[in-house]
């Protein structure tokens, strides 16, 4: 079959979406009014961030408070480009690994990156843009930066 | 009961097959493994359809298996979807040993087609970066999509996370699973990508994320395939020399939260591996495989598989490659047929290809790229899914 044998045509498909985070919506009350939501486990004691309101290792109820924000990186990959929607914070980012402070988890998430990169170990606190619609609608920076 | 696999229907990986749809695809490799089987539509009892979830996007198509299964001439027979991001295949092949296992069916058709290639980004005036952007919907598209903006940022954690945990492999390491790979290609006829590439020119290549280079990710293809598999006495009628699946082993971890003991591992292709090898019977890999075909996803991947297969301990796949220990013409090839890198990749339908490609081995028919089959034994390891936490090991063996 040649090249003008072949019938194509450009089609188009938008879906657009009122997402639910469901039973998860804390996370983002919380990420809304600055702060970091974890749900520890009212049988195992498990910290989920991001929080569960049911453990999935044991099935008990799960109840949210606040962590401090602040964390530790596990790993990250430094991004060769800054996402635009935090251009004006004005550093390079990664994306990483985080591991708040109290949680039995860890979190993907951006990660402002110092002068010598995104180091496993870094200290890192949260940053939270006005608006919070994903989770890339906040942020860690370096504490030695921030 | 043993289950072989009695044909294989294999075709050129490609970046578009323009002239061609996804079902036209699972037409022609259904009809060559049918043929390599000396089998009419009429022998098969029963369908498996490895495709993947991704489908939704490239096509526009939910239920495809659905549709497809007239198109190939298997109307009116029973079938199943099988769709676990990159390691569709192997689950699809461990699921038609599943169904004949059972007794449900004598002989099993295992097929896949993948076509993501029709999408298009008119803002770009390109097909690969809307295609990049669906395969974004393989990973958790709440907790990780919003923060990983490229797919192999994905992968790049693992593999950042082993060199975080062993200091090892280097990048020099890693573009050396690149050149073999790219290299291994060159004698495959199906490969998409055989290139003679030097370690400099992929170290050179455009650096993607973290210490991930073009040259270090896998290709992005349109493809299908096929297998024939068969109970242990139908495998006998039809042919002299039915590869059998000795073992067949999967996991699935947590995705995109990882356990902290397992950051820098691939966990899930240790469990995978261990479940194959202990139905297989197999004790020590080194001594008892030929070869191995595995998921080169990214380079620094397939370096961190050595390890979870038993080849090395964590953290040494580097030193491997340096001594040419996965080299075609060394004690233990790996993807002697390109691989994903070389080779071609497409959710779906990629790891019966390669299954396809150790069966032809095991045969001794596999042309350019055969390897020395002395213990008649050899395994594929599919991994995928977010965060890399899904597995899936298949032991082929002759005897």
């Amino acid at each position: 079959m040649s090249v003008a044998d072949i019938f194509e045509v450009e089609i188009e498909d938008i879906y657009r979406y009122r997402l639910s985070y469901g039973g998860q919506s804390a996370y983002f009350h919380g990420l809304q009014n600055k702060i970091l939501t974890a749900s520890r486990c009212t049988g195992c004691g498990f910290v989920w961030v991001p929080l569960r309101p049911i453990c999935s290792k044991c099935y008990e109820p799960a109840e949210a408070f606040a962590l401090s924000g602040k964390g530790e990186v596990l790993t990250s990959v430094l991004l060769p480009q800054v996402p635009q929607h935090l251009e004006h914070v004005g550093m390079p980012f990664a994306t990483a690994l985080v591991r708040p402070d109290g949680a039995d988890t860890c979190i993907k998430a951006f990660v402002a990156a110092g002068p010598d990169g995104l180091p496993k170990g870094t200290r890192v606190q949260a940053k939270y843009l006005p608006e919070i619609r994903t989770i890339a609608d906040f942020y860690f920076v370096p504490e030695s930066l921030g | 009961m043993k289950v072989g696999i009695v044909g294989v229907g294999l075709i050129p990986w490609r970046v578009r097959y323009a002239d061609k749809t996804y079902s036209e695809l699972a037409l022609d490799v259904t009809k060559a493994a049918l043929a390599d089987a000396r089998l009419s539509p009429s022998d098969v009892d029963h369908v498996v359809w490895g495709l993947s979830d991704l489908m939704v996007a490239w096509v526009r198509q939910c239920c495809p298996s659905t549709t497809m299964q007239d198109y190939i001439g298997m109307a009116g027979k029973s079938s199943v979807h099988v769709s676990a991001g990159a390691v569709t295949g192997a689950m699809s092949v461990r699921q038609g040993m599943v169904e004949i296992l059972s007794g449900m069916s004598d002989v099993t058709l295992v097929v896949g087609s993948g076509k993501g290639m029709d999408l298009w980004d008119p803002q770009q005036n390109k097909r690969s970066s809307a295609f990049l952007k669906a395969i974004m919907l393989d990973l958790d598209t709440n907790w990780e999509v919003p923060v990983e903006p490229l797919a192999a940022a994905n992968f790049g954690f693992a593999v950042q996370a082993h060199i975080d945990r062993y200091g090892a492999p280097t990048e020099e390491q890693m573009a050396k699973v690149s050149v073999k790979n790219h290299g291994n290609a060159l004698t495959n006829p199906l490969a998409q990508s055989g290139m003679k590439l030097s370690v400099d020119e992929v170290m050179n290549s455009r650096r993607i994320a973290g210490p991930i280079k073009m040259f270090d990710c896998c290709l992005y293809s349109e493809g299908a395939a096929a297998l024939i598999l068969a109970s242990e006495d139908r495998a006998r009628e039809i042919c002299d020399d039915p590869i059998w699946i000795e073992g067949a082993g999967a996991s699935n971890l947590r995705s995109y939260m990882p356990d902290f003991d397992q950051l820098g591992r691939l966990a899930c292709q240790q469990q995978s591996a261990q479940r194959a090898y202990a139905m297989a019977g197999v004790t020590d890999p080194l001594k008892q495989l030929d070869f191995i075909e595995t998921h080169d996803l990214l380079s620094g991947v397939e370096l961190m598989s050595y390890a979870e297969l038993g080849l090395c301990e964590p953290g040494q796949g580097g030193r491997l490659i340096d001594e040419g220990f996965t080299e075609r013409s060394g004690p233990m090839p790996v993807n002697p047929s390109g691989g994903m890198m070389g080779c071609g990749h497409v959710a779906g339908c990629s790891g019966i290809s390669r299954v396809g490609e150790i069966v032809q081995q095991l045969r001794g028919r596999a042309g350019g790229t055969q390897v020395p089959i002395n213990k008649g034994r050899a395994i594929f390891s599919a991994i995928g899914g977010p965060g890399i936490s899904q597995s899936c090991t298949i032991v082929l063996g002759k005897s």
